[in-house]
């Protein structure tokens, strides 16, 4: 099941209110921050998850993917440029 | 479904070792094209007929000129607006940007073609060419044709180089196609002074 990032009425980003243990059913209320991670779409966490199994080669997960390198490198420098843009507006708003 | 995809953005999809090797066989397709035919590539987007004839020397020489100097700018480019592009993608784009015009080359050896165009001349010169003469349209259709390929060896061009340098601002496309415009001065430039033509 996937982990909603976007709030499906107002598309705003979705923050983390409730922790549940599954063992004794302990709840934590809060209002917690999602992990940069967690905030990524499927599609870039996968791609984070492949890079990293792959020892962080580019043109190995470039091979899997079918594309060329340019095109994974020019992937993984924009995701690298979002996710800057997130850390600095996460640390700018705490 | 044939799937167009790769065709129009082969740098996409393919290696560069895959892109390299048909950029290769293609360059000496093209050579091959000029040397057998009369044809001179004087330019980086040019294809005209030799009044003399092709050596295999100078048809080796026009499409290596043309890739040496389309590499070496937008090599120097393509760092400027992005440190980690690569000399192997650009080398690439120089080489496949290359096949529709080798291909719009073809086009030119139709002998219909050439009796039309021959037909031209002579109307021409006894002075009683019709604007609605079929060799007129012959020769229109096939002017149209060659545009295309031409405006679809541009694409590639840019195409592969924004792939290359990850470029995306409109800016860096404006000083692309003026480094375009350049490179096709360049070319001829270089090819018309340096193989005696």
């Amino acid at each position: 099941m996937k982990l909603p990032i976007i709030c499906p009425s107002c598309e705003h980003p979705l923050k983390v209110s409730l922790l549940k243990c599954d063992h004794c059913n302990t709840e934590v209320n809060g209002n917690y921050e999602m992990p940069i991670y967690l905030k990524l779409t499927h599609e870039e966490q996968q791609f984070i998850l492949q890079f990293f199994l792959a020892s962080g080669s580019i043109k190995e997960i470039a091979k899997q993917a079918g594309t060329s390198y340019p095109t994974m490198r020019n992937y993984m420098d924009d995701l690298i440029e979002k996710i800057n843009k997130m850390k600095n507006e996460s640390s700018s708003n705490s | 479904m044939f799937n167009w995809r790769p065709v129009f953005n082969p740098f996409e999809k393919y290696s560069e070792k895959q892109l390299l090797t048909a950029g290769i066989l293609f360059f000496i397709i093209g050579c091959a094209i000029g040397y057998f035919y009369n044809l001179t590539f004087d330019g980086a987007i040019d294809i005209h007929y030799l009044k003399g004839k092709q050596t295999l020397k100078n048809a080796f020489l026009e499409n290596a000129i043309i890739i040496f100097i389309v590499t070496s700018v937008l090599f120097i480019l393509g760092k400027a607006f992005n440190r980690k592009t690569r000399l192997i993608d650009i080398l690439n784009v120089a080489l496949i940007y290359r096949i529709p015009i080798y291909l719009a080359s073809l086009l030119t050896l139709f002998p219909f073609l050439q009796k039309a165009s021959e037909k031209i001349v002579n109307d021409l010169a006894e002075n009683k060419l019709k604007i609605d003469s079929p060799e007129i349209l012959l020769i229109s259709l096939a002017g149209i044709i060659l545009v295309v390929f031409i405006v679809f060896a541009i694409y590639l061009l840019v195409k592969g180089f924004k792939i290359a340098a990850n470029i995306k601002k409109w800016q860096h496309t404006v000083i692309l196609i003026i480094a375009l415009i350049i490179i096709e001065y360049l070319t001829l430039f270089t090819i018309h002074n340096f193989l005696n033509q």
